[in-house]
């Protein structure tokens, strides 16, 4: 299906009430596949609905010293004090990507630090600093994780500031992936033919839908998936 | 035996200050704000070890980092300073109650002698890596790269051990017969 994200889940709840359908299904599992092709696969923004929890921050126990979370402004921000040198946020798929959409295959961080030396006091000035490649998205079918300094070694003894705005840089291709068993090439249809096919397959499905990605991907955009913010003292 | 450590200790203070007054007005200029003169220049070393690049890049105050290089380093040669003269002010008292006057026992006072140095690298070495890497007492150790570290660890380490070994030549129990290192040859040896 093709179209808006909001129109094709609606058309996808009619189908999953439609006990007609849903009995051939159960049947045959096999002959029923859904999936939504769009230029944006991302449901809503986390920040808006304060989806990003305290326990999404999985390394940093919030019954450690000096743990608090709050959002300001629809930001959420963890602050902590810890020897630890790198840190892990994991959000749910579910929670922020179409489902049955092709996913994101690339995530874009953009990336602010800022470091106090010593203890923190009125007028001391943040240093904005120019280290870069400070979060690695790891992407899985489940989730989304966010590791934060894992190839940065940052100095104790400072208080850190870090922002990150996660964006999408790529959707994802997982449509092709799903839909590939029910493709038939030029070259395989004459043998398809002869086996006696219960289920016939459907000639260059695999490039029809290649070209209705492209077409997804050429209005691909950008889209802000969360902003999150770490507040933290770093012992040694 | 009083009389003979009295009659050493001017001479191991000689041998001691040639070392430890460079060492002191040093203390004292890198204790010094950075702004007032002093006989060293105070920021001779924070330039000459401190690894700017990571500072700036973090966009920190340098005068703030360097002021905390100065702290460190100040402090560590006060420490080395009190483990030198502790460790050579002990071998230059303790050496006249050996029981070297015997013939043959020049050896057990070089065994000792080169047990105590021993001992005093090893603590040099050990105060080093304290300030520098052990401890958490000073957030500027990790201002300067590994290999300026070691380099730092070195220099120090030769120049408070010259510091216990001039201090110990001159001031250690010259006057027991057995006593035939290299103190018992110099021409001080002609006045005790």
């Amino acid at each position: 299906m093709i179209g808006r994200g909001e129109n094709i889940n609606f058309i996808k709840e009619k189908l999953k009430k439609n006990q007609k359908l849903q009995d051939a299904i159960a049947e045959n599992p096999d002959t029923y596949k859904f999936t939504m092709i769009t230029s944006n696969v991302i449901s809503e923004n986390l920040n808006i609905n304060k989806k990003v929890k305290d326990k999404d921050l999985i390394n940093i126990s919030s019954q450690s010293e000096g743990y608090k979370f709050k959002y300001k402004d629809n930001l959420p921000i963890y602050e902590f004090i810890t020897s630890k040198n790198n840190f892990e946020l994991k959000f749910n798929n579910s929670d922020f990507i179409v489902p049955g959409s092709n996913g994101v295959a690339k995530y874009k961080i953009e990336e602010h630090l800022w470091s106090l030396r010593g203890a923190c006091k009125k007028n001391d000035k943040w240093g904005k600093s120019k280290r870069e490649n400070l979060v690695e998205p790891v992407i899985t079918d489940e989730t989304l994780t966010l590791k934060f300094f894992e190839d940065t070694k940052l100095k104790w003894g400072y208080r850190w500031f870090m922002l990150a705005n996660v964006y999408t840089a790529r959707n994802g291709s997982s449509t092709q992936d799903e839909f590939k068993d029910w493709d038939l090439t030029d070259s395989d249809a004459a043998n398809h033919m002869q086996s006696d096919p219960k289920l016939f397959k459907t000639l260059n499905l695999m490039n029809i839908i290649e070209m209705i990605d492209d077409v997804a991907n050429e209005e691909f955009k950008p889209t802000l998936v969360a902003s999150v913010a770490l507040n933290f003292e770093l012992e040694k | 035996m009083i009389i003979n450590i009295l009659k050493t200790l001017p001479w191991y203070f000689v041998g001691l200050a040639v070392f430890l007054v460079p060492s002191v007005l040093l203390i004292a200029s890198l204790l010094a704000p950075l702004d007032v003169e002093s006989f060293f220049s105070n920021q001779f070393f924070a330039d000459k070890f401190m690894d700017l690049e990571t500072i700036l890049n973090d966009e920190q105050d340098p005068a703030n980092a360097t002021a905390d290089f100065n702290l460190m380093f100040a402090w560590l040669n006060i420490y080395l300073l009190i483990t030198s003269i502790a460790i050579s002010l002990s071998w230059a008292i303790g050496s006249h109650f050996l029981n070297i006057d015997e013939p043959g026992k020049a050896k057990f006072f070089g065994i000792t002698w080169t047990i105590i140095s021993g001992i005093l690298v090893g603590s040099l070495l050990i105060v080093n890596y304290t300030i520098f890497s052990w401890s958490n007492f000073f957030m500027a150790q990790q201002d300067i790269t590994v290999r300026d570290m070691n380099t730092m660890v070195l220099i120090s380490t030769i120049y408070y051990s010259l510091m216990y070994w001039l201090s110990c030549i001159l001031g250690t129990a010259r006057q027991a017969r057995s006593a035939v290192l290299l103190a018992n040859k110099l021409p001080a040896r002609n006045f005790l």
